[in-house]
Parts: C-alpha cells; structure tokens; sequence
C-alpha cells in the first residue's frame, strides 16, 4: 500500500463534494467518513483537506455555516451549494470514465 | 450570482480579515481537539493525546497559510507588496528609473496628444441631438435657392431640411453706430437649423417660426463668443439693436458656448452673429450658395434618402440643369478628408511607442541579467513562475504608469497649443480636449506598453533563474539571449525607419511646395476686406451705383497711394488662394449644347495696378490703363491656361468672349497664377477692370517697402477720411493667406517630423545600449583577441560591423515596412512618390550612420581593453 494520503488534487474535492452531498458536515466529520467509507484507504491530512475546503468555498461550489455538533460544540459545517451539486455530477461522470478507462487497461490480459 | 458570491467571499477576506482569522483558528482548533479526543477514546493519556494529534496536524501556521492563499488574501497583499518593492527599487536606482520613465513619457505624451486631437475631431460624434441620423445634401457642393425650396415641398425622406449661406465669408455684414465701424461674420440660416441640431439658446431664444419669411422682422442671434469679446457676457444684450448695413436688427438670444458652428460647417472660420436665411426671389436669382443639411425621418437610411434624391433630381433637372445631389452622413461629410491624415499621424505616435517600448525591453533585459540572482534565489524559495512574473510585471507597469503620468504633462500643453494654431482650417479644433477618455486612454495605453515591454524580459529572467540557478553571475548569455537583443536593435531600425521616411516625404513635399512659383510676389503685399456694402451704393445692379462704387474706391486708392511707404496700390475681389468665383465664358463664334459643355473661368475683378502690386507678370498686349473706364470699350486680360484652353493655335489677343453678362475683348496675355491652391495648376483666369464690372466686396492690395503692420492705421485712416461708418475687415499679409493654405500640411509635416525626430533619438539610444551591453558581455572574447594579436581598430570593426549589419537588416525591414506604408500619405505628398528612391536611401543612409556612431562609442571602449584584465574580467 503506498502513502494513503497522496491524493491527486482534483481527487480530493469529488471526495468532499460527494460526503457532503447528502448533510453538512464539518471538516473533522469529513475527514473520518471518508476514512471510514474507504475503509482507512483514504487518509485525508489536514495539511490538505482545510485548504482544499476554503478553495471550494472561494469557487462557490460549497458554503460553510456555524452550528453546532452532536456534543454541542461551535463547528463550521460545510454544505453543498447548487453550483457545487452541478459540479459534482460533472465530476463523477469524469470519475467513471476515467476509472473505467484504468480499468480496462489494468485488467486486460494481452501481454 | 455566483460572481457576487465569490466577490462578496473575497472582500469578506480582505478587509475582515480579523473575523476571517478568528474562524480559521476556531475551525483547526476544533479538529485539533476532536483528534484528542479521539485519542483519548483509544486510550492514550491527555498529555500523549495532545502530543500525537499535533504531530498528525502537522504545521498548523502552514495549513492556515494554505487556506488563506485558497481565498486568494494573497492576491492583494502579494499585490501591495509587489508595488512597495517595486517602488522601493525604483527609487534605488534613479537613473535607469529616469531614463525609463523619459523613454515611456516621449512615447506615451506623444500617443496621448495625437489621440485627444484624433478622438475629438474623428472619433466623437458631433455635439447635435442624434447627430447620426444629420445629413450633408450636396450639390456642387452649393444649392441653389429654388432647388432646396423644391426639395422641402417634394422630399419625405427627412424630418426637417434646413440651409445656411455657405458663401458667409463674402457676405460680411458692417456693424455702425457702436464705437469704430466693426466687420462681422454673418451667417444667414434657416430658422429651423438650430431645433433640428437640438441647439438651444444659452440667453433669449433662437429663431422663431416665420421670422424666416419674406418682410419677416428683422432679429440675430448672437455666437457666444462674440457675445462675450462685444458685450461683456452682459445678459442685456438681448433687445440691444445692432446697425448692420445700415439696417436695425434686433438681438434676441445668445447661443451656448459648446455650439461651434464654424468648427463643423466651416473650419477655420469665425462667426459673430446669426441671421434668419430669407428665401426670397432675390435669393432665386443668386447661384449655387445654399449648404443645406437634413436630418432623417423615422429609420429613413442614407441610401433611401439618396435614391429619393436621385428621382427628385428627374424632376428638377429643368430649374437647375447641372443638379447632382449627394446625401451624407454629416459626421463624414466633416471629417471625411481629415480622417485619413490623422489616423497616419496616430499610427506614426503608436510607432514611437513601439520603438520606446523595444528600448525599455532591452534596458530590462539588461537589468535582468544584474537579476537573475535575486530571482534563482526567489525560485529556491518555492516562488512559482507565476509569482516571479506577476512581481516583475507590477514594477513594469508602475514604470509605464510612472511614464504615461509625465507623459501627459507636455499633452496637457500642446493640446491647448494645437487647439489654438491660427489658421489651421481643422474641422472641430476647437473641440479638442483632454478628458476622461483621454486619460483613461494614456492609462491603458501605459498598461498594456508595461505588458508589452515587460513580458519577454521577465520570462527570461524567469527561465535563466531556474536554467542557471545561483551558479555564476552570468559571463557567457545563450545565443538565444542575444538573438532576441539583436532582433529588438532590428525592429527599432526598421520601426524608425518607416516614420523617418513618412517625414522625409512630406518634408519634401513642403519644400517642393515652396519651391512651387506662384505665379505672383507675396513679399511686400498686404490686403483689407473692404465692403461698403448695398446701404449706400444700392443693391441692384446699375449703372448709377456702379459710378459710384468706382468713385468711392478711386478715393481710398487715391488716399491710400499718398501715404508714405506705399509702392503702389489696387483692388481685386479675389486674392490668390483665397476666394474665386466661377462664370461661363463663351468665345465669340461659338456655340455649346448645355452648360456641361460651357467652359468655367474663374473671374477677377481688378484696378490697373493689380499686376505691378501681386508682381503678376504680362506675358503679351497690355494690361489695363487709365484709357479703360466704365464708358470705354468692354476689355478683358486672359492667363495663359485660357488661352491655351479656348483659343488654342490662335492668337488669343483681339479674341472677344461673352462673360458675367457682357462682351469683353481679350487685350493683354497674363501669366498663370496658382489660385485655388498651391498644389494645383492654375485653371481658367479672366481679370475684368473694376470700373467696367464694380462690386462691392474688393480686397485693398498694397505693395510697401515698409513693414507690412505699420501701414494700417494710415490706411485705415485713409479709408475713413472718405466714409467715417466704413469698417475694414482684418489686414493680412499675402503672405499669411499663403500660410493658411499650407498650415494643414504644416500641421502635419511638423507632427510626423517630430514623431521622426523622438523615433530617431529613441533608436540610436537603444542601439548604444545595446551596443555597449554586449561591449561588456564580449570583454572577455575581445580580449582573447587582442591577445591573440588583433589590433584596437580590429575590436572596432568587429562591435561597429555587428552594429551596422543589425541596422542593414532592419532597413530592410523598414523599407518594406515604409512602401507599404506611406501609401496613405496620398493627398497630403506633393512632387514625390511614396516610393522616392532619393528618399528612402536618404533615411537609410541617416540611420545607418546613426547606428554606426552609436556603436561606435562603445567600440572605442572596447578598442582599449586590456587584454590582461580582459582575460581577469569575470
């Protein structure tokens, strides 16, 4: 297994686009459902994530929001906007075809 | 939307960026503590929680700087901070900051000058309601009085056609009864000019309905200017009454300021006051005089308009046989001919800009080199070639805008200066100004010359720091490096050369211009506009008050001829490149079918003394003497071009020929005189003896010995000892009236001259530092030569035959350049082609020489290296 972090960039942003698709979330929720989700493959660093999070929200893609957590702490929760939502179908169908074009390379036994 | 968004986001991070901070804090500070707690959970103790979920954090002051580039803080502040430094070294380096800031200033102070002249008369509509939908209808380019009657009745092309009296010139009307006798311009319009321009009255009113019809009231309408210079600006002048030829008019307005008429109608020309045009059968009687303009009706194009006139014309062909009419866009029909002109002198100022630019690309691509240090350095920092770029260009375009601000200043003097060039006949120079457009112009100009300027020696400054990254100071540069040095010498050669040679070209044509014999001597002769006008002498023609129109003016003659310093004096109706009036002539014997066929000679009316006063020469016969009067037989004096034109192989002396209504016999052969202008050859010339055809408006010629001002108050006083009320129009040289004809072509020439002049001085400085540059890259390969051996006068060949091959090249660029280029000189060259070999060698051989001194100067640096500390030199 390589370093768990090293996510292509573009990578990173359908990752947190598709986790916030269905509630906010704050950026520590982010983190560890993507975590959990691809069972610990995927560690998002923090290095990376927070900085991805601003840019996304400098694109309009999503918005942040003061609430509060299940403990009742102050977290700044990220949600999807339109464009966002737009954005990420464009990005998914990006997604399939890519995977499925490695796919088909990796998985073809010609050689 | 979304672009609010984002701006309202970015804002949000600029300017609170307290609140900005505080959440960023507060967001990592949760995700810190949620790793803790997490920890926790797995069993470690606080202290080792802490400790483990900081380290998985990483660098917290990093991830907060990341975040705020993401939102783009940085942009501005990296902004800020690229302007402080490139303030801060500029002012470190005053020389090179001056001599580029002078360098920018000559090219930008030039472009922005040429461009408020250029956007004022070509580029701006005319200041009217919807001046786009304002026509020109030309015929001749005049109408006759019942073809513009005809076209109000029968044409539904138009909202409103209205006409002055193109012709105001002559008609000059004389002020009494206010101080000394004044001569004012008048213009006779129709009542519904000024609604159908949208001009209002500034004080009063305009023209009412009806007070343009025949016995309507006699009222005028006071220019502004006049207005001021004669009443003071004084809000009661109006109900004041004028004495105009003798006759009471009424003031009823003031017309503003912004209205020109003259700068649109009739450039060059001053207007006092206006009158109601009354179309009335004496007015049926005159000639073509009428300019008439229109405005269109509805979504009417010019193109109906015309094919309506063109049917209109069908049906008109009887009352005016020669009738074409013309529909124009006014805005073409004012600046059609001078557009061209002054798009040539905006392109030659966008060369000097480009030239200014090539030099300060090379003094950058110099300074660049002394860079390179600090940008590797920059680079190893992790600055990216973005960074490197944006932070070379804000000092580029600080630089530019430091240049087009000092620019600006000489703009700020010569558009005044140019906008109150006497005698230049530019349609709306009195528009001229330097405005918002202006700036904004020089301020984008500035911009995109720091771009253009700055761009490839930043790239390159870029690529030798990550290339070359902190090795050495840079003793060998790339081949490239100095392709791209010797390219930028090469363009400005050929640049310079191409406005060099434009200049060449209408300096020659002024010369030859001048060289041009006239036909007549303007040294030693001034002229008075006198007309005593139909008060006094009566209107209608007879021969009572042609008996005393002659009396009238024997007097003055006589007067004017004792006073002391005077030569000789006569009269004429029209003077050399003045005026000219055209009437059919018909030889004797003769017949022609239609006036299309009739031959036109220009008329003039003049005393026997005429030819000895203009120095107009009489080839054969006689002029006219004193055994000529009224009562004698009816004479006239042909020039040579008429003789040749109508009585060709015959002698023309004896000849008779029907003219202005009378039968003359040609007595006298004069030489040609060039009267329409001085670049054209001379047409038809008759010249009729004042006595046997007087006129009222004649021109006072005076031949002296004396300065040519001191005379006019004798003269002045002459005239008045016969009529107290007679006013005198201005007194010119014949000289001036020459200068008026050329100052269009002055204007031009002086401009592309200077244009040249900043071309050339730009170029030979940007040669020499070329020059000494690569002087001082090749110290060491000129030493090895010299120590190999080769003599100072060797080093010498070797920079001033680089220098010399670089300029070779970029002549021949330029002479490319500059056949397909001055070409749209045209009109304006006169005696010479565009492709003057004499010229285009001439401008060649100026630059190369040019170029050979500027390398020269650093090749004798070179001559007296030393091979020793050559060798050393790194």
């Amino acid at each position: 297994m390589g370093k768990p972090s090293d996510l292509v960039q573009g990578t990173l942003d359908l990752l947190i686009l598709k986790t916030i698709s269905l509630e906010p979330k704050h950026g520590w929720a982010i983190a560890k459902r993507i975590q959990q989700i691809s069972a610990e493959v995927l560690q998002v660093q923090q290095g990376s994530l927070y900085p991805a999070l601003h840019r996304l929200e400098q694109q309009g893609w999503i918005k942040a929001n003061w609430g509060e957590t299940e403990g009742g702490r102050k977290a700044k929760f990220y949600s999807l906007t339109r464009a966002g939502r737009t954005q990420l179908e464009k990005e998914l169908a990006q997604w399939d075809r890519l995977s499925n074009a490695i796919n088909l390379v990796v998985e073809t036994n010609e050689a | 939307m979304r672009l609010a968004d984002e701006l309202f986001l970015r804002l949000r991070s600029l300017f609170r960026r307290h609140e900005v901070e505080h959440e960023l804090d507060a967001e990592l500070r949760f995700h810190l503590e949620q790793q803790i707690a997490e920890n926790i959970a797995a069993g470690m103790t606080p202290e080792e929680a802490r400790f483990a979920a900081r380290r998985k954090i990483g660098a917290l002051v990093q991830i907060k700087g990341e975040c705020r580039e993401e939102r783009r803080v940085d942009l501005i502040e990296n902004w800020i901070r690229d302007l402080r430094y490139a303030l801060r070294l500029l002012s470190r380096n005053p020389s090179f900051t001056a001599v580029a800031v002078m360098t920018l200033a000559m090219g930008i102070g030039a472009n922005t000058a040429i461009f408020s002249v250029v956007r004022s008369i070509v580029f701006h509509s005319l200041p009217f309601r919807d001046p786009e939908r304002l026509v020109w209808i030309r015929d001749d380019p005049t109408v006759l009085s019942v073809t513009f009657q005809s076209w109000r009745r029968m044409s539904s092309s138009f909202d409103a056609l209205a006409a002055f009296n193109a012709f105001f010139n002559y008609g000059a009307v004389n002020w009494t009864g206010h101080g000394e006798p004044q001569r004012l311009s008048g213009v006779a319009v129709s009542q519904n000019l000024f609604p159908m321009l949208g001009v209002e009255a500034a004080v009063g009113r305009t023209f009412r309905p009806g007070e343009d019809q025949p016995g309507g009231p006699p009222v005028v309408v006071l220019t502004h200017g006049f207005w001021q210079r004669s009443f003071g600006s004084d809000p009661s002048a109006i109900g004041k009454v004028l004495t105009l030829n003798g006759k009471d008019f009424n003031v009823v307005g003031v017309l503003p300021a912004s209205f020109d008429f003259a700068a649109t109608f009739s450039p060059g020309a001053r207007v006092d006051i206006f009158m109601p045009l009354i179309l009335d059968k004496f007015s049926e009687e005159m000639s073509h005089y009428l300019g008439v303009i229109g405005r269109l009706r509805g979504d009417v194009t010019v193109a109906r308009a015309q094919s309506e006139m063109d049917a209109l014309t069908k049906q008109l062909k009887g009352r005016d046989p020669t009738l074409h009419a013309v529909v124009v866009p006014l805005q073409e029909a004012v600046v059609g001919e001078v557009r061209t002109p002054l798009l040539v002198l905006m392109s030659a100022a966008a060369f000097v800009l480009l030239i200014a630019c090539t030099n300060l690309a090379n003094l950058l691509l110099a300074r660049g080199t002394a860079r390179r240090r600090e940008m590797a350095v920059r680079a190893a920092l992790g600055a990216g070639l973005a960074r490197l770029v944006r932070q070379l260009m804000t000092e580029n375009i600080l630089l530019a805008l430091l240049g087009g601000a000092v620019g600006m200043l000489p703009a700020f003097w010569l558009v005044p200066f140019i906008r109150t060039l006497p005698n230049l006949p530019l349609p709306r120079l009195s528009q001229v100004r330097i405005d918002v457009g202006v700036l904004s112009f020089t301020v984008v100009a500035s911009i995109v010359t720091g771009i253009l300027f700055g761009l490839v020696p930043a790239v390159q400054v870029y690529g030798s720091a990550i290339t070359d990254p902190l090795k050495k100071a840079g003793r060998s540069l790339s081949a490239g490096k100095h392709r791209v040095r010797d390219s930028l010498v090469i363009a400005e050669v050929a640049l310079a050369l191409v406005l060099l040679a434009g200049a060449g070209l209408l300096i020659r044509s002024f010369w030859h211009l001048l060289q041009v014999n006239p036909g007549f001597r303007a040294e030693g002769v001034i002229a008075v506009g006198i007309d005593p006008g139909g008060q006094k002498y009566g209107w209608l023609i007879s021969a009572d008050r042609g008996r005393r129109l002659v009396r009238f003016f024997d007097e003055i003659r006589r007067n004017v001829a004792a006073i002391p310093g005077v030569e000789a004096v006569a009269l004429s109706d029209s003077l050399p490149l003045d005026r000219d009036r055209g009437f059919y002539i018909r030889p004797a014997g003769r017949t022609y079918r239609g006036l299309n066929e009739t031959p036109l000679a220009s008329i003039h009316v003049v005393t026997s003394a005429y030819f000895r006063v203009m120095g107009v020469p009489l080839k054969r016969g006689r002029t006219f003497m004193e055994q000529d009067t009224a009562d004698s037989a009816v004479v006239m004096l042909v020039n040579e071009t008429m003789a040749r034109n109508l009585w060709p192989g015959e002698d023309v002396l004896g000849q008779f020929a029907e003219i202005a209504g009378r039968k003359a016999q040609v007595v006298g052969l004069i030489g040609d005189v060039r009267h329409s202008a001085l670049d054209q050859q001379a047409g038809n010339e008759a010249y009729l003896l004042f006595a046997q055809y007087p006129y009222t408006f004649m021109d006072l010629v005076v031949r002296t010995n004396l300065e040519p001002g001191a005379l006019a108050p004798a003269i002045r006083k002459a005239v008045w000892a016969v009529d107290r009320d007679q006013p005198l129009a201005q007194f010119r040289t014949i000289q001036q009236i020459i200068d008026r004809t050329l100052s269009p072509r002055r204007f031009s020439m002086m401009l592309l001259a200077a244009f040249a002049g900043l071309a050339i001085v730009l170029a030979s400085v940007g040669t020499y530092g070329v020059m000494a540059y690569s002087v001082a890259q090749r110290t060491h390969e000129i030493g090895i030569r010299m120590a190999l051996g080769a003599e100072p006068v060797d080093a010498v060949r070797l920079v001033v035959g680089h220098g010399v091959t670089l300029a070779g090249i970029g002549v021949v660029v330029g002479l490319a350049g500059a056949l397909a280029l001055t070409r749209w000189l045209g009109s304006q060259l006169y005696g010479v082609s565009p492709a003057d070999p004499l010229n285009l060698l001439g401008v060649a051989a100026l630059l190369v020489s040019v170029v050979a001194l500027a390398s020269y100067l650093p090749a004798r640096r070179a001559s007296r290296i030393d091979p020793m500390v050559a060798l050393r030199y790194e």
